[in-house]
């Protein structure tokens, strides 16, 4: 209980720690994600594989949501799921295959039927790839089948039973049975598995886990544990190696994809381009063009770290990506995620460079490892995929604390008078705190703070930018006004939210200064991705997608989960 | 019916005429089991409403099954690929039929390969997944439903062209989800499929405007999505659909709009159209009133080929693919 206790703290510690966004960058938050889950792999007992994938997914659910801009983490969860899934797949297809062949004898009659029934299925089902995938037009026919077979499964699985493959429900339907404590049936076929898992044998012994044997006795008293964990285990470990290597295995192919002479045009700091462009300068000679990435300005360090690898670098502003597109051979950047279309969230400021790339036909080429493969759409209501920085590296934050005082100052003013006289009372609160310029932002403050609030599709970067660039020029000039002219048409505190219901005050200070992190980069856009598993194209993504998730664990959210597919 | 076909295929159509006029002579089983395909295929066609063209060919082939007499599946196969010919005569220009029948029949080719046991027992299996097969459709149309709805955000603006069922279910789930948007739908001359959608959605209580056809691209800019059903889903990822498809997707793609394709698995087709062209032909006569000039000529194709760089996805029971993903299903199965 106590050890049960000290997993359920250190997930609330971990989701705390992704909440305060004390682990920034998809890697270190995947890495986190994987121990985190390992651990409960390791340390709780589950007696069948659908209890352990119920399991991950209630705790999967539970970090993603607390960090739900950080995609990785809901994909490393589906990796582990989909690893799951795949052990209790193969592990039913190792007790079906020497159950048929070494003993035809001991069958019993609904045994037998159902292995009979169920040879075509697995007949279609035995190359590899077609158990890989799940469903597909090659094996649509067989989807489904024998629900006469497949009906009674216990409650307590069904949400599987319901949407998973023949394959999968036949497992859990045997798991229900020997969970049930079908004393002859277990009994028999861990004998069966004895024989079909032998190659398997000695990588659960390496490990010192407990072998599978015993487990038939085990049986009476408490629960067994799945016997297919240790090899999720060793599974996991692969993936925490795997992720280890992701950078190296890019940074790998850089000799591969920058010749001679090239000019490689790029936007702000990012760790995986940086060391790309490190390795391929070992082998070849080319210059850098680095776009500085307002309003992170980290394209400064970019450009002062390559230099320093000894690569011709030219920093330019923002502004200039379209004049300096003309010169660039490629495009080389990282990307936050991918999302299920090919399209990319990537650092604000992309999906520019992106369109003036595709205008000039340059390659747009998006550096990226696995682990940010998200299988959600841009579309989907589930994605949050953007988030909204503070206003401090657009606006001086002395000007914003200023004007967020006089902010608040003004709101206590009008809350305190009537609603009957508030027109006068706000004049007077607006003249008696206008002090020079700064009272033409008065409401930079608060509009920024809510903009945190805001998400979606439509960015609210080119209405906010609109609104500033009118706004922030007339600033001064209305500025001497602002007692007068506000205080004239004042009503209550201006909220204005971005994307939320329009509550503009006329005070001329009218500014948002909302500061995304993300941008989307459409599919269409992007030319190539280079992954940890090489060159993929945008329209592969989908491919990718089957390999590396199953297709029940797309939404990691209850409610989706319930429903019958 | 020799007399409507077009010219071009004449010569394939007499061919195998000829060919079945030498079974006649041969095996007469063969003509009754045509029969028996062709009667359960409208049987299954008039039995229900949402039947698709692609699941009552797949019906009328397992009951040819089941009136099969051959001995060995070989046999069986040849009789079944005669049965699917002869579905395919009723109406030679509907490819989500001829579809159905490839799907079915490369089952059947891919059993008898691979299964060793006796013929009677892979009949009864090869029947079972038959009859299964109508339900199956129905669980797809649901998966695409579920998974498209997702596609459909808050306050936006669908438009969509003729009535297509699984585009249909799509809507009454996003809407029955809680999504409040609203529908546009072209007129679809000269059948009027359109008004049958327009009065679906409207019993659904679903915000419904209805468009002339030629009104798309005046529309196009009030629009967050195009939505379309497809007769059939082409090798390369294009779509055959309803007229007039094909130009909604340039409308589409000039806006920079989305263009979305709801499309049940089971009628991708291995076909590879290059163009109009490539469709088969259809002479179908078009009431354009008495001021035609005689010498004037009318064309009036049903269906047209929308190439898959004009279509965003495809959402399937499969799940949402991007064209270049249907080639890869289609190898899958057929290689």
């Amino acid at each position: 209980m106590s050890e049960k206790k000290d997993i359920d703290e250190l997930l609330e510690e971990c989701c705390a720690v992704f909440r305060r966004r004390q682990i920034e960058g998809s890697l270190p938050c995947a890495k986190k994600t994987l121990d985190v889950l390992r651990l409960i792999v390791t340390n709780k007992r589950h007696s069948t594989a659908a209890a352990l994938i119920d399991e991950i997914r209630t705790v999967g659910y539970k970090m993603q949501t607390a960090r739900p801009v950080e995609l990785a983490i809901g994909n490393m969860v589906r990796r582990v799921l989909h690893i799951i899934r795949e052990e209790a797949k193969q592990e039913q297809y190792d007790e079906a295959k020497p159950g048929s062949f070494t003993q035809p004898a001991n069958q019993e009659g609904p045994e037998a039927a159902r292995n009979q029934t169920g040879l075509l299925s697995k007949a279609l089902n035995s190359t590899s790839r077609v158990m890989q995938r799940g469903l597909s037009l090659s094996n649509l026919l067989d989807v489904g089948i024998d629900p006469a077979l497949f009906a009674p499964v216990p409650s307590a699985l069904t949400p599987i039973a319901e949407v998973g493959t023949p394959a999968e429900r036949s497992e859990l339907m045997e798991r229900a049975a020997a969970a049930a404590g079908g004393a002859g049936g277990p009994g028999e076929r861990a004998g069966g598995h004895g024989g079909g898992g032998a190659e398997r044998d000695p990588e659960l012994e390496s490990q010192g886990g407990a072998s599978s044997k015993p487990q038939g006795k085990q049986n009476k008293k408490t629960p067994p544990n799945w016997k297919g964990k240790h090899e999720v285990i060793e599974s996991i470990n692969e993936l925490i190696d795997e992720l280890d290597h992701i950078q190296g295995s890019i940074t790998l192919q850089g000799v591969e994809h920058i010749h001679a002479n090239e000019v490689i045009l790029t936007m702000g700091m990012s760790d995986t381009t940086y060391l790309f462009l490190k390795e391929a300068s070992k082998k070849r000679e080319f210059q850098v063009v680095v776009a500085e990435g307002a309003p992170r300005f980290d394209g400064h360090l970019m450009a002062r770290k390559l230099a320093d690898a000894g690569i011709t670098t030219t920093l330019i502003a923002d502004s200039a990506v379209y004049a300096m597109m003309a010169r660039a051979n490629k495009v080389l950047v990282g990307a936050h995620a991918v999302l299920a279309n090919g399209g990319v969230v990537a650092p604000v400021g992309l999906h520019m460079v992106a369109l003036a790339a595709r205008r000039h036909s340059i390659p747009f080429v998006v550096l990226v490892g696995l682990h940010k493969l998200s299988p959600l759409f841009p579309t989907d209501p589930e994605l949050l995929y953007n988030e909204f920085k503070g206003p401090g590296d657009v606006i001086d934050f002395d000007v914003v604390a200023e004007a967020f005082a006089q902010q608040q100052q003004l709101a206590a003013a009008a809350a305190a008078t009537a609603p009957s006289d508030r027109d006068g009372a706000a004049g007077g609160a607006a003249g008696s705190s206008s002090s020079g310029p700064s009272a033409g932002n008065s409401s930079d403050g608060p509009a920024a703070a809510s903009s945190s609030s805001a998400s979606g599709i439509s960015l609210a970067l080119a209405g906010g930018a609109g609104a500033f660039s009118s706004s922030y020029s007339a600033a001064a000039a209305v500025a001497a006004a602002a007692a007068g002219g506000a205080g004239g048409a004042g009503s209550g505190a201006p909220f204005p939210t971005v994307g939320g219901p329009p509550r503009w005050d006329p005070l001329p200070g009218n500014l948002h200064v909302p500061t995304p992190l993300f941008d989307y980069v459409p599919p269409h856009l992007i030319s190539l991705f280079i992954t940890d598993m090489g060159g993929r194209m945008p329209s592969y993504v989908y491919r990718l997608l089957t390999e590396y998730y199953a297709r029940d664990d797309y939404f990691l959210s209850r409610e989706v989960f319930g429903k019958e597919r | 019916m020799l007399q409507r076909r077009p010219s071009g295929n004449k010569l394939v159509e007499s061919a195998a005429k000829t060919q079945e006029g030498f079974q006649t002579a041969g095996n007469s089983t063969q003509v009754t089991l045509n029969e028996i395909a062709v009667r359960e295929f409208h049987d299954a066609l008039s039995r229900d409403d949402e039947m698709a063209f692609a699941v009552a060919a797949i019906m009328a082939l397992t009951a040819v099954i089941k009136r099969s007499t051959a001995a060995t599946l070989m046999g069986m196969s040849k009789e079944l690929e005669d049965a699917a010919q002869a579905l395919q005569r009723v109406n030679p220009t509907n490819i989500s039929l001829k579809a159905g029948c490839e799907l079915f029949l490369r089952y059947t080719t891919r059993t008898s390969a691979l299964e060793l046991k006796d013929i009677e027992t892979a009949k009864a299996r090869l029947i079972e997944r038959g009859l299964h097969f109508a339900e199956t459709s129905t669980r797809a149309r649901q998966t695409i439903a579920e998974l498209g709805s997702r596609f459909i955000r808050s306050n936006c603006t669908v438009l969509t062209h003729g009535y297509s069922r699984v585009v249909l279910r799509l809507l009454q789930q996003a809407f029955s989800s809680g999504m409040q948007f609203s529908v546009i739908v072209t007129e679809g001359r000269p059948d009027g499929t359109g008004i049958t959608m327009a009065k679906k959605l409207d019993a659904e209580n679903i915000p419904v405007t209805l468009v002339l056809d030629s009104c798309v691209a005046y529309i196009m800019d009030r629009v967050d999505m195009v939505l379309v059903g497809a007769d059939a889903v082409v090798e390369n990822g294009g779509i055959i659909n309803k007229l007039g498809t094909y130009g909604i997707a340039l409308a589409a793609q000039a806006a920079s709009k989305p263009f979305y394709v709801a499309a049940e698995s089971y009628k991708f087709a291995r076909l590879y159209p290059l163009g109009q062209a490539d469709l088969p032909e259809e002479r179908k006569p078009l009431d354009v009133g008495p001021m035609l000039p005689p010498r004037a000529n009318v064309i009036n194709p049903s269906r047209d080929y929308t190439p898959p760089q004009c279509i965003s996805l495809l959402v399937t029971d499969l799940g949402v693919l991007t064209p270049a993903a249907v080639s890869d299903e289609l190898i899958q199965l057929y290689v």
